[in-house]
């Protein structure tokens, strides 16, 4: 019953978002100095709170490492809510984020991103991607730590979706992600 | 090839001789409100009887015979399984011979479900489980199910209870370099082809296993680099690899599916994208080594591109609670004796799509008693079947039901590319009106797609050659409430195209016959056996009047409805009828137009008379 009401009160807030047309966040300024101290993720997803755990990792290709984030939320045993940005450059800097749609995007350290929700880690409920109309998506790298090997930095990503359990009858069209604020330590 | 009769299961006579284990498993299993009965068996060797051989053999004790098709065989080192699919009765059946754990398997005729598990020796236990969805388990207080499904839970406009609809779904599997060294080199398959074929017989045996008819998956497979879309993350190359990578491979192939073979060591065996139907993005990353293993990892993401879902929240582990109607199903048997708060190992089993348990976890689930308390089981062995949840079978309940989700979306799947393959679908006239007519449907596939015409056809019952030709005329149903005739399509180029066709006279607009004991039912081909004799009588007939009579003596002083069909079976008429005490009732026929018709006459299903009678120009 916690489950079933948890899950209902994120459709109860997805549904919310999408019917009601909330305000449409600022962009905010990548030139803002902002600079989170904590190990973790701060964000604010449809205007409301969002936090995760995040871990990030290298992959490697043919001209280097790129580096991958994740911020997983669980939103209760089962449901997991899962958003990558990844193929990003080991400097400093502010990087727009791109939708991947040929492989050539994949590993060209211009970062790309989507945002998921599983059930089960494995059983997917809708997929997201950044909307391409839009060009205010970035991730400001702010400081690399080679010595801690830590990442700090901030991001905003507007995702659309694009694929979802036909039985979510309720989904939110788009996911906002504003004011992403990041420290994490990089996994070897 | 068609073997005589088989004694695969013998009553091993005198005095047996079993392990202080074994003994104390029969004892259990003998206890047990869960099992109906436990017999003591030898099983015969059956690994010499190849695919698509035909076996005779009789359940221990009784003498009806039953025939069983093999149409999976897995033959690697360490085991062997054999998997069947039973021609004169609605079920299926598998053996594993392995060198650990000795004979084991499941023979499931209808809803009753046989357990086969190792004794000691040259025994096996031979058991019949009870279906936990029929009432006289109602009492057993194991409590297995969940609360039960969502009040909201609705299926999709046009989901249908058994859909029989012709599938025959293509799959791209597209092989990485990492995973062709694994299937070559470390899986002992031998082939790709072989390694290839073994995932794709395993989704079509759990399809006859969950009686899921006239859907089939055929794997196409190619070779292909395409690590530019890999990145070490299951969750990230699931987004990129079909849009990216392989999207020209999936349309030049016109297949309906896409799934890439990976061997990259992600954290999981495989990721499906989406929970289908959905034509746009059709696809599936499944882990080499977990392609065909025992966790039926191929099957499995298939599923869930043809709409299959986890298993309920409530269901040991299982977390889908988000307004769904089709579940997998996992459940156990319970200890037996079992006193409150005792903590107790036990083994699970799941159907393909269930959640994947981690015995590692060692988890505790607390199972209440319907004498109060509750005790609590720990799952040491986790044991998936080869089948989807289905409520008619041991697989499922009311709740859980993947297979009718299959039937319904497979459809769908199998169009995303349509008719671009040697297709062959069967239909029926109008059910029970004889004589009755299935017709082969076959659509000739695209230029340059072998399986050209013309085509040769033949239809078979059991192992009977029933006929040849588009057209199959048969001119007496059975004694039975359903059979299956088989329809094999032969293209001038060697393709072969076999569908299973169900002749269910319970079904939509058909006539109810009695129900049969299973002991004595008899599922003899056409003409052997007469149609039982109907207490009913028409007259005038042919009629050109606007009243018909209606002679029922077993119906006298009664009221009851009755039904009129035309000949494409559509209910024409449907009205309470007045029998007097002679058993003789009128019926208006005003504005029916001239043709064939029948009438079923009755209250209840066990006691339904029909006629036809034809209406001339009045």
């Amino acid at each position: 019953m916690k489950l079933i009401f948890c899950f209902l009160s994120l459709l109860f807030f997805m549904g919310q978002c999408r019917k009601e047309a909330p305000v449409e966040p600022v962009p905010a300024n990548p030139k803002d100095t902002l600079i989170p101290v904590k190990y973790g993720l701060t964000a604010l997803k449809d205007g409301l709170q969002w936090e995760a755990s995040a871990t990030a990792t290298y992959y490697q290709s043919g001209i280097g490492k790129h580096l991958r984030l994740v911020f997983l939320r669980k939103i209760n045993n089962d449901i997991t809510e899962r958003l990558h940005i990844e193929d990003i450059a080991s400097s400093a800097g502010t990087y727009p984020i791109e939708r991947v749609t040929k492989a050539s995007q994949i590993k060209n350290f211009i970062p790309n991103s989507f945002f998921s929700i599983y059930l089960d880690e494995e059983q997917p409920v809708g997929h997201f991607f950044p909307d391409t109309t839009r060009r205010d998506h970035f991730i400001q790298i702010i400081q690399f730590d080679s010595v801690a090997q830590t990442v700090r930095g901030r991001f905003q990503v507007f995702m659309g979706i694009v694929a979802f359990d036909p039985l979510w009858t309720n989904h939110p069209d788009s996911v906002l992600f504003t004011k992403g604020e990041f420290f994490v330590k990089i996994q070897q | 090839m068609l073997l005589g009769q088989t004694q695969l299961f013998t009553l091993p006579s005198g005095t047996i001789s079993l392990t202080s284990e074994a003994a104390s498993r029969d004892t259990a299993l003998r206890g047990s409100l869960q099992n109906q009965t436990v017999e003591i068996v030898t099983i015969a060797d059956v690994r010499t009887i190849g695919a698509y051989d035909t076996v005779w053999f009789s359940l221990p004790g009784q003498s009806a015979q039953i025939a069983a098709e093999a149409i999976y065989i897995e033959d690697d080192s360490a085991r062997f399984v054999w998997g069947a699919q039973l021609l004169n009765r609605v079920g299926s059946m598998s053996l594993s011979y392995d060198q650990q754990d000795g004979i084991s398997g499941f023979l499931q005729i209808r809803d009753t479900f046989y357990d086969i598990t190792h004794a000691s020796g040259s025994y096996q236990f031979f058991v019949q489980r009870k279906n936990p969805d029929k009432p006289d388990c109602a009492a057993i207080d194991t409590t297995l199910s969940p609360p039960g499904p969502d009040p909201s839970c609705t299926d999709p406009t046009g989901f249908s209870d058994y859909n029989t609809c012709p599938a025959l779904i293509y799959a791209l599997v597209v092989i990485s370099p990492t995973a062709s060294d694994y299937i070559l080199n470390q899986s002992g398959a031998g082939s790709i082809e072989a390694f290839i074929r073994k995932g794709q017989n395993q989704i079509n045996q759990a399809f006859a296993n969950s009686d899921i008819p006239n859907k089939q998956v055929l794997v196409k497979w190619i070779e292909k680099d395409y690590s530019e879309c890999l990145t070490e993350d299951i969750y990230s190359d699931n987004q990129n690899i079909f849009s990216s990578c392989l999207a020209a491979d999936w349309e030049d192939s016109h297949c309906d599916i896409l799934i890439a073979l990976t061997n990259e060591n992600y954290s999981i065996g495989g990721l499906s994208s989406n929970i289908g139907p959905n034509a746009g993005f059709p696809f599936c990353i499944v882990e080499a080594p977990s392609y065909a293993s025992s966790s039926f990892t191929f099957a499995h993401e298939v599923a869930h591109l043809l709409g299959a879902r986890h298993n309920w929240n409530g269901n040991f582990g299982g977390d889908d609670d988000t307004e769904v109607c089709a579940h997998a199903y996992r459940s156990f048997y319970p200890p037996i004796p079992v006193v409150a708060n005792g903590i107790y190992d036990v083994e699970s089993w799941a159907t393909i799509v269930a959640k994947e348990w981690n015995l590692q976890h060692n988890w505790l689930i607390s199972i209440p008693l319907s004498s109060g308390g509750s005790y609590q089981v720990k799952f040491v062995k986790s044991i998936r079947l080869l089948a989807y949840s289905n409520p008619d079978e041991m697989t499922g309940t009311s709740w859980a039901n993947n297979a009718r989700t299959i039937r319904n979306v497979a459809c769908t799947v199998a169009d995303f590319y349509a008719n671009q393959h040697l297709s062959v679908s069967v239909s029926e006239s109008a059910c029970r009106l004889l004589p009755y007519y299935l017709t082969a449907n076959i659509t000739a596939p695209e230029d340059g797609i072998p399986g050209i015409s013309p085509y040769t056809v033949e239809w078979y019952w059991e192992s009977s050659l029933l006929g040849t030709g588009d057209v199959l005329t048969i001119e007496h149903h059975p004694n039975c409430r359903m059979y299956w005739v088989k329809c094999i399509v032969t293209s001038t180029d060697g393709v072969v195209v076999t569908k299973l066709f169900k002749v269910d006279l319970r079904r939509g607009g058909c006539i109810c016959v009695p129900p049969i004991d299973p002991e004595e039912e008899d599922e003899r081909p056409a003409g052997v056996k007469d149609m039982p004799e109907q207490n009913l009588s028409i007259f005038p007939n042919p009629v050109s009047e606007d009243e018909l009579m209606v002679v029922a003596p077993s119906l006298s002083s009664q009221n009851t409805h009755i039904t009129v069909l035309d000949a494409q079976s559509r209910v024409v008429l449907l009205k309470s009828l007045v029998f007097g005490a002679n058993g003789q009732a009128s019926l208006d026929i005003k504005g029916l137009p001239t043709g064939l018709y029948l009438l079923q006459v009755g209250g209840n299903r066990s006691s339904v008379f029909s006629s036809k009678f034809i209406i001339q120009t009045r």
